[in-house]
């Protein structure tokens, strides 16, 4: 039996815990707020790059298709790009990226294929690197503190570099997409080569293109590869503000049963206490 | 007609307006209502555009333009809007730009890749200057 002394430290140290778990919980929906607006702003650019590269693809004849198009025909090497926090504390979002990760690493390996990783994300690098250590060939951490284009195009012109130097012949991001603050997606998406989102509308019209297809196609596939790599990066940071706020909303219910269950306890013990001690004075008056 | 400028992280413009003069890969070309649906590359420099006299402009890094008889489209990853233009911070950065790129214009790795758009950011800005 703990002491009332104990009891009382106890629910102390609780309640200072339901404390920075309310806290963190209202700071991170804030900034989910904030991370949804960057979605929001990011996403008229990602869809109309997406439209114009449908549509010149729908164009285009099969041979004059730059690479980063249509893609290496033999796929020896494959490169997974994985997205995940910097910080933890935010439920099971990491833990389900790097599941997922494992997946597909396993089954590209069944297939016989080679297969390398790119971290961004703190945590998602430390999960990843217990089992895939020498598979990992570049992290990036501290990233998601101020995601900006510029980033986005340093990691994008990266790959662009390594999938012309033949290191990779197809390169996939794995992010979290946030369907709403409740419910976080792990997503796989091909970047090169490119692939149309399904629910894409083309500008269909025909149109003259100056100086030709594939020249505006050199210049707008790598800065594609570039977007989808900043939508991930925006995507993962709200997904994991929306799973830290679930988290922390889930943990601050918990400390406050758990004070409801300690403050009973206490009650009883303070009653049992005071009972004793009555029933030595009477006890003690009766035996004069 | 209608006017757009998106860049990765917002829509930076949204708006009716008469005429459009762009700076093309190919040349400088202007844009009315009814023209024939074209897509071009960007060269960094000045898109202005026209609204009931009042001139509007825009500084642009390159990019891509959509034109169809009713709309205007600019894909540009860098817009410097006439506020922003500084021609220190300009002469600054393509200094620097420059300096970083020196004997590997062609190359195609990430840094270069980095400071070729630092670069067409630094002409789009002087264009906007002058």
């Amino acid at each position: 039996m703990p002491s009332l002394k104990d009891l009382r430290l106890r629910i102390k140290s609780v309640k200072n815990t339901q404390q920075i778990t309310k806290t963190m919980k209202t700071v991170a929906a804030a900034k989910m707020v904030r991370a949804r607006e960057a979605c929001e702003n990011a996403r008229p650019y990602t869809d109309r790059l997406g439209q114009v590269i449908a549509g010149l693809n729908a164009n285009l004849s099969g041979q004059d298709a730059p690479l980063l198009l249509q893609g290496r025909e033999e796929v020896k090497t494959v490169r997974l790009i994985a997205f995940g926090s910097d910080r933890g504390l935010c439920g099971g979002m990491n833990t389900n990226l790097a599941r997922r990760a494992e997946q597909l690493i396993k089954a590209w390996e069944a297939e016989g294929k080679q297969v390398q990783i790119v971290t961004v994300g703190r945590k998602i690098n430390d999960l990843l690197k217990s089992g895939n250590r020498e598979k990992i060939v570049q992290s990036y951490n501290d990233m998601m503190k101020e995601i900006s284009y510029t980033l986005a195009a340093q990691i994008g012109a990266r790959m662009v570099e390594d999938f012309e130097a033949e290191l990779c012949d197809e390169v996939f991001i794995l992010y979290s997409f946030s369907l709403n603050v409740m419910k976080q997606d792990p997503t796989l998406r091909s970047i090169i080569p490119f692939k149309a989102e399904e629910n894409i509308t083309t500008t269909d019209a025909a149109r003259e293109y100056e100086p030709s297809e594939s020249a505006i196609l050199d210049v707008i596939l790598p800065k594609n590869v570039n977007q989808q790599i900043l939508s991930a990066m925006l995507e993962t940071y709200s997904s994991e503000q929306g799973a830290r706020m679930t988290a922390m909303d889930s943990a601050t219910r918990n400390a406050g049963d758990m004070i409801k269950r300690l403050t009973v306890d206490y009650n009883r013990s303070r009653q049992a206490q005071i009972t004793k001690e009555l029933i030595e004075i009477i006890s003690g008056a009766e035996a004069v | 007609m209608k006017f757009e400028i998106v860049t990765p992280e917002k829509l930076i413009v949204s708006a009716e307006v008469d005429f459009v003069s762009a700076p093309g890969t190919d040349g400088e070309f202007g844009v009315l209502e009814g023209h024939v649906p074209f897509m071009t590359t960007l060269r960094p420099g000045v898109i202005s555009t026209e609204t009931n006299g009042a001139e509007i402009l825009y500084g642009v890094s390159g990019g891509t333009v959509d034109v169809t008889p009713e709309s205007v489209t600019v894909l540009a990853e860098d817009v410097i809007l006439k506020a922003d233009a500084d021609i220190d911070t300009a002469q600054k950065l393509q200094q620097e730009a420059e300096y970083n790129l020196a004997g590997k214009e062609n190359a195609t790795d990430a840094d270069s890749a980095h400071w070729r758009r630092q670069l067409q950011k630094a002409e789009a800005m002087l264009a906007m200057c002058s």
